[in-house]
């Protein structure tokens, strides 16, 4: 099976976008890094110390990864703090890529979605390829799209709650309405299973940091994503059974030997 | 005169453009440069001046997810 696909211009085997904060150590982030598979890691901008120097450190160790660089606007609360953020990103990391969060609640986590869609406007203006972290609102993805995003990243669940897929529903209503949308759950999912999940339900990859950066082992959780996603994809493509209210034989009846030759039940 | 670099006031003795700021600061590569909550582009650091009361964000790569 082709497993090449192309995302905000850029063609990519993997489904699986990684997370680059919360190892334990740099070299466990690199290890786990190389072990997903994936092909794009997010990143973000800090203040910059002149004496510390702290980022060249980070950065250095992303480049030689040799993968995509996904930046963020983690931490933004206003749309002006998200745009100047982003262009910030754009030159910093040499990419047009922005995942856009402009967050409405400390609590949740939970993006604000009307700064959310004047951001997203103003970032695809100026020539960005915008990946909005957002909710799996249809009204609101719709907003995004015509903004001119062909790219969302609907939560599965609030940030690092590691809680699954909370609202199927919400999100298989989604991939039917925007068949031509990349779609990539983004936001917490918790084990490989989630992640599998939403590939089986015909989404074309997931965003995720915790799962991995948190799990007892990130290198081989790293793993464990990384085979989950592709059984995930695999799946879509093949197609699933369909669910059926009642038992049917897995194995043929017919010439079953003493079919039928004592009553039971 | 007083300006604030990533939050921090900071004395300084007179306008400087933001290329003899991050010099005389010591900042380095891989930074990107805000001015009053707008993003400065490197290829102007040279023309811009930082004035008294300017704020000044200097940021650069960190870990995110």
């Amino acid at each position: 099976m082709d497993k090449n696909w192309t995302i905000g211009g850029k063609t990519l085997q993997s489904r699986l976008f990684i997370g680059s904060a919360r190892y334990p150590s740099p070299d466990i982030l690199a290890q786990a890094v190389k072990a997903s598979q994936a092909e794009v890691i997010t990143v973000s901008l800090r203040r910059e110390s002149a004496t510390a120097k702290a980022g060249q450190h980070f950065w250095q160790l992303i480049r030689d990864l040799g993968i995509h660089v996904l930046p963020n606007t983690a931490g933004c609360r206003t749309i002006g703090e998200a745009v100047t953020t982003a262009e910030m990103a754009r030159e910093v990391f040499d990419t047009n890529w922005i995942k856009l969060e402009v967050i409405g609640d400390d609590y949740t986590l939970q993006p604000d979605i009307f700064k959310l869609v004047e951001a997203s406007a103003i970032l695809n203006d100026k020539g960005f390829t915008v990946f909005p972290y957002t909710t799996d609102d249809l009204v609101l993805a719709r907003e995004l799209v015509a903004t001119g995003c062909d790219i969302l990243m609907p939560w599965g669940a609030p940030i690092g709650s590691g809680q699954g897929l909370n609202n199927i529903s919400a999100l298989k209503t989604l991939r039917a309405r925007f068949p031509e949308i990349k779609l990539l759950v983004d936001a917490g999912l918790g084990a490989p299973s989630h992640a599998a999940q939403a590939l089986e339900l015909g989404f074309d990859g997931v965003l995720l940091n915790t799962a991995i950066a948190e799990a007892g082992n990130p290198v081989a959780m790293a793993q464990g994503f990384a085979r989950a996603v592709e059984a995930g994809f695999f799946a879509a493509n093949a197609g699933i059974m369909p669910t059926r209210d009642f038992a049917r034989p897995s194995t043929p009846e017919i010439g079953t030997p003493f079919w039928k030759t004592e009553k039971n039940s | 005169m007083n300006i604030t670099i990533n939050g921090e006031q900071h004395p300084l003795p007179q306008p400087q453009t933001i290329d003899q700021l991050l010099a005389g600061k010591g900042f380095g590569k891989n930074i990107a440069v805000a001015l009053n909550g707008a993003f400065v582009p490197r290829t102007t650091y040279a023309g811009q001046v930082v004035k008294d009361g300017d704020s000044i964000e200097i940021v650069s790569p960190m870990q995110g997810g």
